[in-house]
């Protein structure tokens, strides 16, 4: 166990020693600069600070949040401290049918959103963080910090931000070097010894230029032990540094810098066996080394020209991913099979929109181009060990010839040895792209439409060696290589149209939109170990001379389990906001139909291994509703979402899962919350200002399997802060989870054996800030 | 020279010519079948299961290769079965087959001989009393294979 109490005594020393004085944000927050319509700024609770337009303070294509007909849920940075939120997946039940559940590790960011969702490859949702697009899902779950908004747009956004964007798009803006200035710092310790330390500057270096450096250090013993070892499995360890500078160079142009390195090690992957009998979730108890690490190098440059009838505004951005991933694959004290999956990636990405600069034409319209490039090499070796080789490669093979030859069986030389995966993937799209926007009285229509080519092409080579003996006919080892060698190409055109009209009379706004999103297609590298192994037990019977006849092993082609093809999503949804004095409310009716659905089945023939094809149908039924409601020192709000998501179409090959819900959805998503701001009136020596927060979340049933037999019934976390602030210090405690639920995270089966991971117990903090 | 081309002469240069096509037409008719490299056959395999009933496989597929020793040839049975009861196939190599070839036919024959299959010497399979021929494309083989007495016969692979 790593002490770090020394380490907390010096942080908080210096905050003493230094006189930082950690301010209250309540009075000052960071606002919502983007413009927003007279009427629906009611939403934003924030103080609206009006800035030169020039400042490129975000990167919505759409527009101002408010104006666009989109469901949109915005998450400010009063909200993001006021609830603790320290990643996206913080956010789960904060945005109707938004869901991040909280497993394994950093790398396993699964978000679903409005039934759609996916564990593995690539997204439904996209993410963009001051601009830079998030290319790698392995890179969006990041420590927050100096956040200023967080966008989550519901629904498919492919028209102006193209692949994996069926589920929509969180769109990140950190605080602004023009917008704020000042020193933050903050030193927090929670339970599981956890430990958070952050501290940024924003300054004006002139009228025009503005720059910022901030960075953070975070710490963790875990919450869950493993049993094997005695030890937290889940410990953390992350860093990360932010510079952004601002610079409006004349009138008509300006830039803006975003660069970030971030750094992630980490245990994790608590996953405990479901005892078979009882059904309970045992606990962690595994043998061999698992965790992730990741180093992440993002880039952005933004810049803005004022044209005299147009602007133009543009992001090149550059992001290097370099991580690894090592699992215990049985999760089990016995020694199976290890993998071992380091990935090294560079991405591109130029995106730029023209706008007409006359904003109150009755037509307005934006026109754009993308393009992206990215490589990614992954080296995926799995390690089979003793008892690995000995149940899951010896078993079988010998199953058959045992009972021909009794008393006889095949020998594996090796301990161990590893079947070597090596992927290099190419990744390359270009994307033109329109919408329109008309304004007629009180009605406002919109239609684009989007023409994106993707191509990719992966280089594999897949190889092993083992030295192997048939006791009955052999008297020494006799070595055999297999190898896997090839490359495949994929490409395809898109048009992706996009139409929407609301009703605006003044209270009330009416709206509905139809789209089409799509999520791009793929590699199947994770099914390359069970290809090799398959493949290299057919060598080794070859070799023999053995043909299995009836059950065994037998060979399929690797050009038709490779690739799968994007899956397309249509949505149809219509919506009602209700703005009466202080009180906004929203609902929306949404019904979503996806088609070649990227699926996972098993391949034809005899193989142990799954792979992702485009086998399926999907529709997605639902309803989300937002109610916030602010009178005097009380803000209430509330957010729902109900998803049905159904199987119109699922075969994996054993069975047939039409009309059953589909796996790891959240049926329901709930938040309540309450904010009491407590304004001390009296010179008092202790505080100015107490902020208390109370909230509610809560999510399921969440199914765990395609056949519906295993699920999560539906559970809540109650959470809640009390923050203290006195000048431009503030003390804050905040809970998560305060009644201790008990529910699980993530459902999987390996070998036969079920693993669940259970959520994160009790967990609790203080947090001394300033805002100097 | 002139008397070298007289009637006489070319009446016997021509009967020479005959004479010599004769002999060379009478050579090869009577000359001894040889065997290509991977002859392969395809027919059917009889396996007597000892009680009463026999287990017969088609399609059955052997190929036939001369060894490096002359007179003497590799049989590989591939993917061959020998009881309905069998999870596996298997290939197995019958070496050092002794043959005799004439014009008409090639005669096999062997004893003793310890096939190889599943990577070495296979003696519960012991071949003994192979007989066999190759005669107008087509293989027949009797042989006892450990104590199962197996016959085949099929037609060479075109």
């Amino acid at each position: 166990m790593k002490n770090r109490g020394p380490l907390l005594l010096v942080s908080i020393s210096l905050w003493i020693i230094t006189g930082i004085n950690p301010a209250a944000f309540a009075q000052n927050y960071i606002a919502d600069t983007t413009r927003q319509s007279p009427k629906r700024n009611k939403r934003a609770v924030e103080k609206e600070i009006v800035i030169n337009p020039l400042i490129i303070t975000g990167y919505l294509k759409g527009g101002a949040v408010d104006e666009q007909i989109a469901s949109i849920t915005r998450v400010l940075m009063q909200k993001i401290e006021t609830e603790a939120v320290t990643a996206l997946k913080d956010l789960s039940g904060a945005v109707p049918n938004f869901y991040i559940p909280d497993y394994g590790s950093k790398a396993t960011s699964s978000v679903y959103v409005r039934g759609l969702g996916a564990r593995i490859d690539n997204p439904v949702v996209g993410l963009y963080v001051d601009g830079i697009s998030y290319l790698n899902k392995n890179n969006f779950d990041f420590d927050f910090y100096d956040i200023r908004s967080v966008d989550v747009l519901r629904g498919p956004q492919s028209t102006l931000f193209g692949r994996n964007t069926t589920g929509g798009l969180v769109n990140i803006t950190t605080l602004s070097p023009l917008v704020y200035q000042g020193s933050r710092a903050s030193v927090g310790y929670g339970n599981g010894n956890t430990i958070f330390l952050q501290a940024s500057h924003y300054r004006k270096l002139s009228k025009r230029t503005g720059i910022s450096l901030g960075g953070y250090y975070k710490s963790s013993d875990g919450f869950y032990t493993n049993e094997y070892t005695d030890n937290k499995s889940d410990w953390y360890n992350g860093a990360g540094l932010r510079m952004r500078g601002q610079w409006v160079k004349s009138e008509n142009l300006s830039f803006d810098n975003s660069f970030s390195i971030s750094w992630v090690d980490q245990g994790g992957f608590p996953y405990g066996k479901v005892d078979a009998l009882s059904g309970d979730v045992l606990n962690v108890n595994y043998n061999d080394i698992s965790g992730y690490s990741r180093l992440t190098i993002s880039e952005g440059l933004s810049y803005k020209r004022l044209f005299d009838k147009y602007t133009m505004t543009g992001v090149t951005s550059y992001q290097y991913t370099d991580d690894e991933l090592n699992l215990d694959q049985d999760f089990s004290p016995e020694s199976y099979f290890t993998l071992t999956q380091s990935q090294n990636e560079h991405a591109i990405s130029q995106d730029i929109v023209f706008k007409p600069r006359e904003a109150e034409r009755s037509w307005r319209w934006l026109s754009g181009a993308s393009a992206f490039f990215k490589y990614l090499q992954m080296d995926a070796p799995v390690t089979f060990k003793r008892d690995g080789i000995e149940r899951l490669i010896l078993a079988g093979a010998n199953k058959g010839l045992s009972e021909v030859f009794p008393g006889e069986e095949i020998l594996i030389k090796e301990d161990s040895f590893v079947l070597g995966s090596l992927f290099k993937t190419s990744t390359y799209g270009a994307a033109i792209y329109h919408q329109s926007y008309f304004k007629l009285g009180n009605w406002q229509l919109e239609a684009g439409a989007r023409l994106d080519y993707e191509g990719s092409g992966v280089n594999y080579n897949s190889n092993s060696a083992i030295n192997y003996l048939f006791t009955m006919t052999m008297s020494e080892y006799r070595e055999i290589k297999t190898i896997l060698k090839g490359k495949e190409r994929l490409n395809y055109f898109e048009i992706l149209p996009r139409a929407a009209a609301s009703y605006n009379s003044g209270d009330i706004r009416l709206s509905a939109l139809v789209a089409r999103g799509y999520k791009a297609g793929g590699y199947n590298t994770q099914l390359f170990s069970d290809l090799l192994q398959n493949k290299m037990m057919l060598d080794m019977m070859d070799d023999l001379g053995v043909h299995f006849t009836q059950s065994g092993y037998s060979s399929y082609s690797v050009a038709d389990v490779i690739m799968y093809r994007p899956e397309y999503c249509w949505n149809i949804e219509a919506g009602i906001n209700y703005t009466p004095g202080s009180l906004n409310l929203e609902l929306t009716l949404f019904d979503i139909l996806c088609i070649d659905q990227q699926l996972t089945v098993f391949p034809e023939g005899n193989s142990t291994g799954r792979m992702m094809t485009n086998a399926g149908k999907t529709r997605s039924l639902g309803a989300e509703g937002s109610i916030s409601y602010k009178k005097g020192n009380i803000s209430l709000s509330g957010d729902y979402g109900y998803t049905n998501a159904r199987f119109v179409k699922y075969d994996n090959g054993h069975n047939d899962f039409s009309g059953k819900y589909v796996p790891y959805v959240p049926q329901h998503t709930i938040s309540a919350g309450a904010d009491y701001t407590l304004k001390i009136k009296r010179v008092s020596s202790i505080a100015d200002l107490v902020i208390l927060h109370m909230d509610i979340k809560g999510f399921g049933k969440i199914y765990w399997n395609e056949s519906n037999t295993l699920y999560q019934p539906f559970y809540t976390l109650l959470n809640g802060s009390m923050s203290v602030r006195k000048g431009k210090f503030s003390i804050d405690f905040w809970g998560k989870n305060l009644t201790g639920s008990g529910y699980n995270t993530f459902y999987f089966l390996s070998m036969g054996n079920s693993f669940l991971q259970k959520g994160k117990p009790m967990q609790f903090g203080i947090s001394l800030k300033t805002n100097l | 020279m002139k008397k070298l081309f007289s009637l006489k002469n070319k009446s016997l240069i021509f009967a020479l010519l005959m004479t010599s096509f004769f002999a060379i037409s009478c050579e090869k008719d009577e000359e001894p079948l040889v065997i290509n490299e991977d002859e392969t056959y395809s027919g059917q395999l009889t396996v007597d299961q000892l009680n009463g009933t026999n287990y017969t496989a088609g399609n059955v597929r052997i190929k036939v290769t001369p060894s490096a020793t002359a007179g003497f040839l590799t049989i590989d049975m591939l993917q061959v079965s020998f009881s309905a009861q069998m999870p596996v196939k298997l290939d197995m190599m019958v070496q050092n087959v002794s043959y005799t070839s004439t014009n008409e036919k090639i005669t096999l024959s062997g004893n003793n001989i310890i096939p190889i299959a599943m990577g070495g010497e296979f003696p519960a399979y012991t071949i003994t009393n192979l007989n066999g021929e190759i005669k107008n494309g087509t293989l027949t083989l009797s042989m006892m294979c450990g104590s199962y007495p197996l016959t085949y016969s099929g037609s060479l692979e075109l």
